[in-house]
């Protein structure tokens, strides 16, 4: 019995420590993401990978997923989070590019561009 | 049965040209199409095509700028052609890249991509006004659907356009060939032009146009045995500059000249297998580009004879009709479907089948069979028969391909 009784104590304990866990995974306070700037270091850039631009999201909402995308040159991303990346292109690409940063959480998403002129 | 009935077909299309094309997605260009496509006919095709390019160039002088070590892309094609009639013919295409990737020389990354491309509808109209100087000329239209998948992502990055499986554009092309044999299809030249035209693509993350292209190819062909064709081509490409944002792009185009020596096998049951490289002789592109190295291709076909006639035949009542075995000259399946169609047009014929290894009709009729008439109406279409040899001037009219005296 009373084994009985030690054992039901520690799967009851079990339980409760589980659904804890689980609470304050999916309790992450999110609000609708907002990217406060999307900034360079480098607007206008040379062809090659001789100085690539690093671009960086600044956005609040939690829980941020980051995609980036641009029609022709080369993001890399350099952060865990994703919220950077290195911009480089190759000759076929000179000229204006338009590099789109689109930022979601379960509440939402947001999106912003910025220019960055490769130059030959 | 009709061993070179598909052989007809890849001696006369000019096969796949095998062009890469670099900063540019979708499909590999191709050209030619398949023309000779006799009425109900129809042939499936697979072609696998591997392209790598590792070398820059200024103009057309070899630059020692690098940003990519190499791209290379692994694709594979689909094919269906049907003929509708002796003269027209339609197909249809679908493109799937296996793998397509690129090396970069300054980061140690590799961006792979893969997935369907684009697929394409076409029709194929064969003119033959000019069969005395057996010169066939023959045209096509293609419109190019991008299905597949042009936001491809590796990790949190939407891959950029010119690796994306899908080249994102609707493109329309025509095509204009001019076919003419010699020493009895022995050996035949043909040559060809074509245009192919880009939808602008304007979405939110790309407003981009693909440069129009313009190809001018030759190809000397050589009908070794029965069984392989050998052939060289001599491509001419010419892309115009590429445009971003409404501005054309420096770096985009050129003038492309390629050799392309080709072979193709036919095998047992309508299958055929071919293969071709294709060989940059000079190229001249603006600004600095990534060039082809080589590419390869490696295709698989088999055609298949649709019967209409037969099928509507009661086959049961054949056990009780008349029988006659005749001979009638002939070379490949188009020969095959000429003459069983003149047979069946003949009072009381319910059953014709031509066989190819002995040269023999097979008839079945009821009451009797005209013979003399069958045969003048087979002579004047070209065949040498039991009764009449065919006239020059009939043997001229054939098909290139079913030039049945020079073959043998």
């Amino acid at each position: 019995m009373k084994a009985t009784t030690i054992v039901f104590a520690l799967l009851t304990l079990a339980f409760f420590s589980s659904c804890d866990k689980e609470d304050s995974n999916s309790n992450i306070l999110t609000e609708f993401p907002i990217i406060d700037s999307l900034t360079t270091n480098n607007i206008r850039i040379q062809f090659g990978s001789g100085e690539p631009a690093i671009l960086n999201c600044y956005a609040t909402g939690g829980d941020l997923t980051y995609i980036w995308g641009v029609d022709l040159g080369d993001l890399f991303s350099t952060n865990d989070d994703g919220s950077e990346v290195q911009y480089t292109a190759s000759p076929c690409c000179i000229g204006e590019k338009t590099i789109i940063c689109t930022v979601s959480n379960d509440k939402g998403e947001a999106t912003d561009s910025i220019t960055i002129t490769i130059t030959e | 049965m009709k061993p070179l009935f598909l052989l007809c077909i890849i001696a006369l299309s000019l096969n796949l040209q095998t062009r890469a094309q670099c900063c540019s997605a979708g499909n590999p260009s191709s050209d030619g199409g398949t023309s000779g496509m006799s009425k109900n006919s129809f042939a499936v095709s697979s072609t696998f095509i591997h392209s790598y390019s590792d070398t820059y160039l200024e103009g057309s002088s070899p630059s020692d700028y690098v940003y990519l070590n190499n791209t290379n892309f692994d694709f594979g094609l689909l094919a269906f052609n049907y003929g509708l009639t002796n003269k027209l013919s339609i197909s249809t295409e679908l493109g799937y890249f296996i793998d397509k990737s690129i090396e970069f020389s300054f980061i140690d990354a590799k961006r792979k991509a893969g997935g369907l491309g684009d697929a394409a509808i076409g029709i194929q109209y064969h003119l033959d006004s000019f069969k005395e100087q057996m010169i066939n000329v023959s045209s096509s239209l293609k419109l190019s659907v991008p299905i597949g998948q042009f936001d491809q992502m590796d990790g949190n990055i939407i891959l950029p356009i010119d690796i994306q499986p899908s080249s994102g554009s609707y493109k329309l092309k025509s095509s204009f060939m001019i076919h003419k044999g010699f020493f009895g299809s022995k050996f035949s030249l043909s040559t060809y032009w074509s245009s192919e035209f880009s939808q602008r693509i304007n979405t939110e993350r790309t407003d981009y146009k693909y440069g129009n292209l313009y190809n001018l190819g030759f190809k000397v062909s050589h009908r070794t045995s029965k069984k392989l064709n050998s052939g060289l081509s001599l491509l001419i490409a010419h892309r115009e500059k590429a445009g971003n944002n409404s501005v054309l792009m420096n770096s985009t185009g050129g003038s492309f000249l390629n050799l392309q020596p080709s072979i193709s096998y036919q095998m047992k049951n309508n299958y055929s297998v071919n293969s071709s490289v294709n060989i940059p002789v000079y190229r001249n592109v603006n600004g600095i580009q990534l060039v082809n190295k080589y590419v390869l291709a490696l295709g698989i076909s088999k055609g298949f004879q649709l019967k209409t006639i037969k099928s509507q035949i009661d086959y049961t009542i054949l056990e009780s009709l008349n029988e006659r075995t005749v001979f009638v000259d002939g070379i490949c399946g188009m020969c095959q479907e000429r003459i069983e169609t003149l047979a069946y047009k003949m009072k009381g014929v319910k059953w014709a089948e031509w066989d190819l290894e002995t040269k023999t009709l097979s008839l079945k009729f009821k009451d009797v069979l005209n013979e003399e008439k069958l045969a003048k109406i087979l002579s004047k279409a070209g065949h040498d028969n039991w009764y009449l040899k065919a006239g020059e001037k009939a043997y001229q009219n054939l098909h290139s391909c079913c030039k049945y005296r020079t073959a043998h």
